[in-house]
């Protein structure tokens, strides 16, 4: 039987709705997660993060995003066996003992790229995107995990909720409540995730969602109508603080050691306007990826606890 | 008249350089007899002709005439070849695998060609070897020079690229230093103001000194990153002459995994969408980001996606090949 | 579209192994749908054979046991026994879940739910039988517990104490066997539906045929396809055949010349990128479409006599019940 097959040996988190421990596949000892999903006290059934997680992750096959190895039901509780992950893009960012280069922040926001890509083709947005939820397998690779929020892009009539993504990485338009934003909310994470990669500390730490509108323009400038047009649409647009937008030469002394076209793929992937922004197509084609240096084979990136 | 004069002098129309200084020479590499810029004009332009040269047959073209760079005629011939002969044998000891013996036997190879062009021996023979590598290599010579161009790139990526780091910090210095004159300033100001509300002269000195301190300026911060980014720079390995050995495989932005084949080709024009053309007017889908073309190009993939897909005739197959 | 820059001699950043191209029909060979839910047609008779089979067995046990613990029952009773608490048969299965799939449809379209969340509704309830037997757990019991997961599972979030109020049910009974439904889905939800295709081909077809169609008459055309659809995934062309496949079938069925024309002049290049062979795709259309149309619905009363089958297999006392009150019923006092 299934049950017998993994074992579960350390218990290594606990979050709302789910336990983690680390396993063993048994029949050929490949270590594994075991996410094991609460179900009892959830009045409504199967919890909806569980479900969303199950069903995309199902459908996805691509080296930059999480397996999922198996599900299977014991004791009444859902498990879903997962590769095993052992470190994630935070913990790394973090860690200020780990030194890195421009080649390897190219080399983690490609395999970002790649996995967003990915998404996007079948059509499923993320819509939690950050550095803790990109982990990192013993190889290098970096997988976009945690498909909790995750959800297809279903009828274009189709009313989506502006409440996602985790607040520093939120999209302007999802900052105004926008209901029918589109896979440009995940590129806005990629590239504050971009940012942050190059400055070592979080790029737009809003204290609170009011906050995050002011750190926002703040730090990208106040978009007009006549740049994102129907703005003015959004009712908490009229009580917003004007900033005006930082020039290149602002931009250049903050992201000290940024090439030009690194900068030109970050305001890209950061343009206020969802309808300007870059789509996972454009930044992987952008200049950057072919300009030197040459992204980090994953092998070769920088790793927890030294090299 | 010696020879250094003769040099100034076109054997043509024996206009002198001392006496119009503006005379330039050219040199034809059919024969690299030396005519000047006007004579080239005036016996060419009417078409292909003869070189003036008493006993030169050479058919010389107006087009190929040139500024002559080596004062020796036989260094510019030989320059010429050089050229010519290394354009078409462009291999370069990456292309030998670190066989060092293969390549030195190759470089000989290609200085016999060079030689026996130069030196009229068997020049029909030559030209011919010449010739049939051209024609049997065209893919391999085509993408060395691709790869010489790119190497270049590169090398000129490198040095916008240190040159850039060097400005910035050149700023950063200058910036530091700006600062540190000011909080000196700053601090003399301050302990002035200080000591006149009387308080003990060390205490005070000390404190402000230790305030100085903490304002570590951010400039510095950056200073310090970028310096690590410099250590690190990976071109640095490049001007050290250790180049990585590059691998054959090019980069790929999408790990080659796109579908570029599609079945249907996105119009601007064609479609008339009654349902989507409302929704693109709304003033919330504006603002929200909606994109009718998105929403064209989803529906258009999921039209085509596993059209090919002949379900029945796959799982039989599979399961013949006792996969499924 | 955005152009690929000149390929320039560096390294790939997460060169594994060579990676094959994956075309969009790939990207469908991985779907669950493909990988988990499509069948030849004897592979699916074959699997309900078998479900059929092990229900069938569990229940003539049962029975058989009854038989043996109540030694007391009259020889008519038994002879009532053996001749009514009997296995229903595969084929009455598949009629009576085609049956509760059409109720359900239309209930869900009764309560104004999206088409898709229905479509996925039915799908899941057609799949969850083909892992269980109507024996073993009575379309009724699951009716309700299908539409409030499809609900869930495709976004349209109804909590359970409004649902249950809109469908007269009590919460425990929609909930009880939502963890058997997700166990027999085998935890695949992603349904790829025809209707999004069959948006896309109205586009083509105005691409391809431009200025030879009737925009209104496409409008029509779109509708009328639509409920054909609709029709279809209460079938088993769903396992048969992939979404752009079945919704040309409904295409070739609504209008054959139009259909006929637009793939002519789609697939007449056979050097265009991701070129068919127009006449195997005609081939599997045609089939498609008849497959589409040999579906089999029962009467009502066809339906509850094979659910009355099902209640007395599982309940032999009933039988003997029904027989002493219809005994009882016949001679008065």
């Amino acid at each position: 039987m299934l049950r017998n097959e993994y074992t579960k040996e350390k218990r290594v988190g606990e979050g709302t709705y789910a336990v983690v421990y680390l396993g063993t596949k048994q029949s050929n000892n490949r270590k594994i997660a075991i996410k094991e999903i609460k179900t009892s006290g959830f009045k409504d059934g199967l919890d909806m993060s569980a479900i969303r997680e199950v069903k995309y992750l199902q459908e996805m096959n691509h080296v930059n995003v999480i397996e999922l190895v198996d599900v299977f039901m014991a004791q009444n509780n859902l498990n879903l066996v997962l590769e095993f992950l052992p470190a994630d893009l935070e913990m790394i960012i973090k860690d200020q003992s780990i030194l890195f280069t421009p080649a390897d922040i190219k080399s983690w926001l490609l395999m970002t790229l790649r996995g967003v890509h990915h998404c996007h083709r079948n059509f499923i947005l993320h819509r939690d995107l950050k550095p803790n939820n990109l982990l990192l397998g013993p190889d290098g690779q970096l997988k976009l995990a945690d498909f909790g929020l995750a959800r297809n892009l279903g009828s274009p009539q189709d009313l989506l909720t502006s409440n996602v993504v985790t607040r520093w990485y939120r999209a302007p338009e999802l900052l105004f409540g926008a209901r029918h934003y589109t896979g440009a909310i995940d590129m806005w994470s990629v590239g504050v995730i971009f940012a942050e990669l190059m400055l070592r500390i979080p790029y737009l730490p809003g204290k609170d969602d009011v906050d995050q509108i002011d750190v926002t323009f703040r730090a990208l400038g106040t978009p007009t109508d006549k740049d994102w047009p129907e703005i003015s649409t959004f009712s908490a647009y009229n009580k917003i603080q004007f900033y005006p937008p930082p020039s290149r030469d602002e931009l250049r002394k903050r992201f000290i050691a940024a090439t030009e076209n690194a900068l030109y793929l970050m305001s890209g992937m950061l343009s206020l306007n969802p309808h300007k922004r870059w789509d996972s197509i454009k930044a992987l084609t952008s200049q950057y990826f072919v300009e030197l240096p040459e992204p980090t084979t994953p092998e070769e990136l920088p790793k927890l606890g030294g090299k | 008249m010696d020879d250094d004069e003769k040099k100034d002098m076109c054997p043509i129309c024996k206009t002198d350089r001392y006496l119009s200084p503006d005379m330039k020479f050219l040199v034809n590499p059919e024969c690299y007899h030396k005519i000047c810029e006007s004579c080239v004009d005036r016996i060419f332009s009417l078409g292909p002709a003869q070189c003036p040269y008493e006993g030169c047959d050479k058919i010389l073209r107006k087009n190929k005439f040139k500024t002559q760079v080596f004062d020796d005629v036989g260094v510019e011939k030989e320059v010429d070849i050089r050229k010519r002969v290394s354009n078409v044998f462009n291999k370069t000891m990456d292309d030998f695998d670190g066989d060092l013996a293969a390549y030195n036997k190759y470089l000989e190879e290609v200085e016999d060609i060079i030689y026996n062009l130069n030196n009229g021996v068997d020049v029909a023979k030559t030209e011919e070897k010449l010739r049939t590598y051209e024609d049997l290599n065209k893919q391999l010579i085509m993408s060395n020079m691709k790869r010489n161009r790119q190497d270049l790139e590169n090398f000129e990526q490198q040095q916008k690229f240190e040159k850039e780091m060097r400005l910035k910090k050149r700023q950063l210095e200058r910036q530091i230093e700006e600062e540190e004159v000011a909080n000196r300033e700053w601090a003399r100001r301050e302990i002035v103001n200080q000591l006149s509300k009387a308080e003990d002269a060390e205490d005070v000195v000390a404190s402000v000194k230790k305030t100085v301190k903490l304002k570590k300026s951010s400039a510095r911060r950056k200073l310090e990153d970028l310096n690590k980014v410099l250590k690190n720079n990976p071109f640095m390995m490049v001007s050290n002459g250790m180049l990585k050995k590059k691998e054959s495989v090019p980069f790929t932005p999408f790990n080659g995994d796109r579908d570029l084949q599609k079945r249907y080709v996105l119009s601007e024009t064609a479609y008339h969408d009654p349902f989507i053309n409302d929704l693109q007017n709304k003033r919330e889908f504006i603002a929200s980001g909606f994109r009718a073309d998105f929403v064209y190009d989803r529906m258009l993939t999921e039209a085509f996606m596993g059209l090919g897909c002949m379900v029945i005739d796959e799982l039989q197959t599979a399961q013949l090949n006792g996969i499924h | 579209m955005t152009n690929t820059p000149t390929p320039s001699g560096s390294v790939d950043a997460t060169k594994v192994q060579p990676i094959q191209r994956v075309s969009d029909d790939d990207l469908y060979r991985h779907s669950s749908q493909y990988r988990m839910w499509s069948f030849t047609p004897e592979q699916l008779a074959q699997k309900r054979v078998e479900i059929n089979a092990r229900a069938a067995t569990v229940l003539e046990t049962r029975v058989r046991s009854f038989l043996e613990q109540n030694p007391d029952l009259g020889s008519d009773e038994v002879a009532a026994i053996t001749e009514k608490a009997v296995p229903v048969t595969a084929d009455e299965e598949v009629l009576l879940v085609n049956y509760f799939a059409r109720m359900l449809l239309t209930f869900a379209t009764k309560m104004n739910l999206p088409t898709e969340v229905a479509a996925t509704a039915v799908t899941f309830f057609r799949r969850f039988y083909l892992n269980n037997s109507v024996m073993d757990i009575v379309p009724k019991e699951i009716f309700y517990t299908t539409l409030f997961f499809a609900c869930k599972s495709e976004n349209f979030f109804i909590g359970i104490d409004s649902f249950a109020k809109k469908t007269k049910s009590k919460n425990e009974d929609v909930l009880k066997y939502e963890f058997r439904l997700l166990e027999s889905l085998q935890f695949t939800l992603m349904n790829h539906h025809p209707f999004k295709a069959l948006h896309g081909f109205f586009l083509d077809i105005q691409n391809i045929l431009q200025g030879k169609v009737d925009l209104n008459y496409m409008g029509q055309v779109y509708t009328n396809c639509k409920k054909t659809i609709m029709e279809a995934i209460l079938t088993d062309v769903v396992y048969f055949y992939s979404p752009p496949q079945i919704t040309l079938a409904a295409l070739l069925k609504e209008d054959e010349a139009l259909a006929m024309r637009y793939l002519d002049l789609k697939f007449a290049n056979e050097d265009s990128p991701g070129v068919l062979h127009l006449e195997t795709l005609r081939t599997v259309i045609v089939a498609c479409k008849d497959t589409m149309s040999a579906n089999a619905v029962p009467s009502k009363e066809q339906a509850t006599r094979t659910v009355a089958k099902i209640h007395f297999g599982q309940n032999p006392l009933s039988v003997v019940e029904r027989m002493r009150r219809q005994r009882e019923s016949a001679s008065p006092p």
